[in-house]
């Protein structure tokens, strides 16, 4: 008879888990019974086959039974499993709560890491996600499309009315064709206010159906508004509508002034709908008088966006484009003939140059995460060596492997899960910090919010770093305690945790370094473009905006004797230096006023239209270059008289155009004709003199950006001025206490004008690195958490393997070894990993830094002394972070070490 | 008597098991035979329905099994009772007793039945 626990049925037993073996349970036991009947039927005398089939008989249908015990037999096996292991994870829980009580330090340490980390890492992703990833507040924005057009000489223009209309007619891929202004200004007057200074945008009529938003009050535009025949209407948007109106809802029907003229209030726009660039208004644009006026097909300012038909790809709707340009080319070759449009997704061209910055933050972000979960695995295998002395005692106990890999991998889980606690809280706070030091111009600021999205891939990144990260240093604790802790030394396995934590600290050097390389090479590029001559003498020039409004300056001289009088006004304030207008102020990124003008140098002979010199055209006062410190290199700048309407014509050119169209030099004294392509209503351009003598020439003083270059560029006298009219005071006192003077000043000439964009050409200038510097600012606050959790690592792991080695040094320190050679000798073990990460980390930046490039300025991405000051400060770092637990290595007390034992 | 069989009452067959199991532990199949040989096979039970009523038992923690090897040297589940099944067995007994009595009464009062 064979032995039912040693032989199958011991393997039965063993096999249990996989638990086939509650059918062989049933089945043995009514086997059993059947026999056992079968016996005592025999032994009355029955055949065995009799007996058996008797027995059988007598037990029913075997099939029912054996099923319905076997049915509950396993369910019983689920229930039990189940509140098994629900016991056991509760056990484990408040096990890893009891750890945490008896090591704080490590507790807090490993949390606060990966909260910090988790926390810049959802902040960022939520930054990326809102800005990049979310689709915009549109109906199906995917099908939303601008329209790129590109002149002969491939640089960025604008569409013609006349051409639009064209477009509107011929198309196949759009449904609609809108026009979209955003980003200009003006005026608005409501009975019994003041007048307020509002961004408007002017939109085609289809503008709100276009983007499938509607009006959360009133109405929006109705399809053909943009007609003239039809009376004049406006959209208010929600901002504007609470701060202007105080959300007042009999505002909707009410007559309002806007530049001058008389609108009807028909609705409040959706508060999601800030297109384009955050208008307080939208009005319809009426370009139909463009019709009649065949031959200003040239005349491009419109901006188009068009909505896809359904199904219809970009790149179909690209070809329907070139298709009508090409038949427009054709049909008018003097002004389309090599003219193209392109057409980009709308919410790429709303995004733009963000996409670049954004990702490299994500990049440096993760790169964060990365070396926090580094550091918790090393902490992790520091704290599970320690602990080898417990394990080898619950497993002695009988604790499997996979029950003590399972305890270790719900402690690392619940670490990481309060550091992704932490890093929400902490998210929350980081975006908010984010958006306020964040660019003015940021798009979609005001979408930025932690989501539920964003904080849900942050609870899923705990987990993966709980899991992940806590594997390895597990598997080795376990496998380290089962080797042998409980057989003295247990020094056995020690080997391979060490070498993970060498791997680990090596892993954050070369992390952390290209974190240094990317922030030093960021701050560099800030330092050089604060550095950056602007040819301005720009310290305390105040600069502002005013807008005009009304019938009283139906005429441009209109305007110019407003500003006589106000700059009369304002040379009386005391401290005044110099006073001058101009059409626009120096970088100001929504000057309304931006002209080119190709023109010809009177005596030369004459080229094609397309090679002609072409260059800003800047129409100043007498005072502008005194005011604004440029200096004059060549020949003399407008008198007061000169920038009058009615007198010599004179220009002053800069330095670049010389150099690019005077190449003998001689600019002083000849003759440029202004060719002037374009005709604008409310523009100055038609009013500049159209031949100037040059008199004067002044260095390229830079008007738009630091980092850009300087066009070449055409004085002219400011003769009359538009609407818009920037002003700029040179003055020796407070720039914050003149604004009470300057507004008076304005408002004794004219009561209605608004003084807007109040500022320091110093600061305005400040403003335009606000970008860079937000970049700078970021990827520096990373990479001084990186250099934190770096040195950490390196100093947590050396003052472990120090403390493991206290014995070993101890013998060495009584056979003679002095506290130096000590000293030195596991300084120079950290100095190596800290080489071998450094070498590393020198390889990552060369591929990191590459992708950077788009937002240097003036340092190249691989700048040899930022990559060796930063592998200075981490190899600073790193030595710091060694030389504590070296020294104490070297104070070693032989007696103590050995007795420790 | 002999052969012949009464059906068992309701519920009784749980009684019946624990009482077979007072007398120490046992399989299925001893259960069985206790229960016949107790009766001179009066009551002879349903086999088909004794295993799932041993794991109802088990169930509500009455009994406990476990295996082990039989006096022929089987494999073979073992039946025991547990403190909880004593203490059901001495009530439903009380229980079942007064019925009994209170039944058999009834009965003795008829005229004609002796």
């Amino acid at each position: 008879m064979r032995d039912p626990d040693r032989g199958t049925g011991g393997i039965r037993r063993y096999i249990r888990f996989w638990r086939p073996v509650v059918d062989d349970d049933v089945r043995d036991e009514l086997d059993f019974h059947l026999e056992m009947r079968a016996r005592d039927y025999t032994q009355a005398g029955s055949s065995p086959d009799d007996a058996l089939l008797q027995a059988h008989r007598r037990l029913g249908d075997l099939g029912t039974v054996s099923a319905w015990l076997r049915d509950h037999d396993n369910r019983r096996l689920e229930l039990a499993e189940r509140k098994a292991s629900m016991s056991d994870l509760w056990q484990d829980i408040r096990m890893a709560f009891r750890q945490f009580r008896r090591a704080p330090g490590f507790a807090a340490v490993a949390i606060g890491t990966l909260g910090l980390a988790i926390g810049a890492t959802t902040a960022v992703m939520s930054v990326v996600d809102s800005v990049l990833l979310r689709p915009l507040p549109f109906a199906d924005p995917g099908a939303l499309v601008q329209l790129r057009p590109f002149d002969k000489d491939g640089s960025a223009d604008a569409i013609s009315p006349l051409d639009l209309f064209d477009m509107q007619r011929q198309t196949t891929a759009f449904t609609a064709l809108v026009p979209v202004q955003g980003g200009r200004s003006a005026n608005v007057v409501m009975a019994g206010h003041e007048a307020e200074r509002v961004n408007e945008a002017r939109v085609g009529a289809g503008f709100f159906d276009l983007l499938g938003v509607g009006a959360s009050r009133g109405r929006v535009f109705h399809r053909g508004e943009d007609s003239a025949s039809t009376g004049k209407v406006v959209v208010l948007g929600y901002g504007a509508w609470q701060r202007l109106f105080g959300a007042d809802p009999k505002v909707i029907g009410a007559t309002v002034q806007i530049g001058g003229a008389s609108y009807q209030v028909i609705g409040v726009a959706d508060p999601q709908l800030t297109f384009p660039s955050h208008p307080d208004l939208w009005i319809p644009t009426v370009y139909e008088s463009w019709e009649t006026q065949t031959d200003n097909r040239g005349f491009r300012e419109l901006n188009v966006i068009g909505r896809l038909r359904p199904g219809t790809t970009l790149e179909r709707g690209r070809a329907d484009l070139s298709r009508i340009m090409s038949i427009l080319a054709t049909t008018y070759p003097k002004s389309d003939q090599g003219y193209h449009l392109g057409a980009a997704s709308l919410t790429t061209t709303l995004v733009g140059d963000l996409r670049t910055p954004l990702y490299a933050l994500l990049g440096a972000v993760f790169l964060v995460l990365m070396i926090a979960c580094a550091n918790v695995a090393n902490l992790l295998l520091v704290r599970g060596s320690v602990r080898r002395g417990e394990f080898a005692v619950r497993t002695s106990l009988g604790a499997g492997r996979g029950r003590l890999i399972r305890q270790l991998l719900t402690e690392s889980v619940i670490l990481a899960g309060a550091g992704a606690l932490v890093g929400a809280l902490l998210s929350f706070v980081l975006v908010r910090i984010v958006v306020l030091l964040g660019p003015a111009d940021l798009p979609r600021a005001d979408e930025i919010h932690v989501r539920l999205v964003v904080l849900g891939v942050a609870a899923a990144i705990a987990v993966l770093v709980g899991i992940g990260f806590g594997l390895l240093p597990a598997l080795h604790t376990v496998s380290s305690s089962l080797g042998g802790a409980l057989r003295g030394s247990g020094r056995g396995s020690e080997s391979g945790g060490h070498r993970a934590r060498e791997t680990f600290v090596v892993v954050e050097i070369g992390l952390a370094l290209i974190l240094l390389v990317g922030a030093g090479l960021l701050l560099r590029s800030f330092e050089r473009l604060l550095a950056v001559d602007t040819g301005m003498g720009s310290e305390r020039v105040v600069a502002f905006d005013i807008g005009l409004t009304g019938p009283r300056y139906r005429y441009d001289i209109d305007t110019r004797r407003f500003t006589d009088q106000v700059m009369q006004q304002l040379r009386r304030l005391p401290g005044t230096a110099s006073v001058a207008v101009a059409a626009a102020r120096p970088f100001d990124r929504q000057a309304s006023f931006n002209a080119t003008s190709s023109f010809k140098i009177t005596g030369r002979p004459p080229v094609a239209h397309e090679d002609e010199p072409n260059a800003r055209v800047l129409p100043v006062s007498a005072d502008y270059f005194r005011t604004l410190g440029i200096p004059l290199v060549a020949g003399r700048t407008f008198t007061t008289v000169e920038e009058g309407p009615e007198v010599a014509p004179v220009v002053v050119v800069n330095q670049a155009l010389v150099r690019k169209y005077f190449r003998d030099g001689n600019a002083l004294g000849q003759q440029v004709v202004l060719g002037l392509s374009h005709h604008v209503d409310a523009s100055p351009a038609d009013s500049f003199r159209s031949r100037g003598t040059i008199v004067g020439i002044v260095p390229d003083a830079k008007l738009d950006s630091l980092n850009g270059t300087v066009d070449p560029a055409i004085y002219v006298g400011y003769g009359t001025l538009p609407f818009t009219v920037a002003m700029m005071v040179r003055t020796g006192g407070d720039p914050d206490r003149l604004f009470a003077g300057v507004r008076a000043a304005v408002h004794s000439v004219d009561h209605d004008a608004t003084v807007y964009s109040y500022g320091t050409i110093h600061g305005d200038v400040a403003a335009s690195a606000v970008r860079p510097r937000f970049y700078a600012l970021i990827l520096s606050a990373f990479a001084a958490i990186a250099l934190v959790i770096a040195s950490l690592g390196i100093y947590g792991v050396l003052s472990y393997t120090v403390a493991q080695r206290t014995r070993e040094l101890g013998i060495r320190m009584a056979l003679g070894a002095t506290g130096g050679s000590l000293l030195r000798s596991v300084l120079k073990g950290a100095l190596i990993l800290t080489a071998i990460g450094l070498s590393i980390g020198v390889a990552g930046a060369a591929a990191a830094t590459r992708t950077l490039r788009s937002m240097l300025f003036g340092v190249s991405p691989l700048d040899p002394a930022i990559v060796i000051g930063s592998v200075l400060v981490l190899f600073t770092m790193a030595t710091i972070a060694a030389w504590l637990p070296a020294r104490r290595a070297s104070h070693v007390d032989p007696n103590v070490a050995l007795r420790g034992e | 008597m002999a052969g012949e069989s009464a059906d068992l009452l309701q519920g009784t067959l749980g009684v019946l098991i624990l009482r077979a199991l007072l007398g120490g532990r046992t399989h299925g199949y001893g259960v069985a035979r206790w229960i016949e040989q107790s009766t001179g096979d009066v009551l002879r039970i349903e086999e088909g329905s004794l295993y799932p009523a041993l794991r109802r038992l088990e169930d509500r923690r009455l009994v406990k099994s476990e295996w082990g090897v039989s006096e022929n040297n089987r494999r073979a589940r073992f039946y025991s009772i547990t403190t909880a099944g004593r203490r059901h067995l001495t009530s439903e007994s009380v229980q079942w007793l007064k019925f009994a009595g209170a039944v058999t009464a009834v009965l003795r009062t008829v005229p004609g039945v002796a």
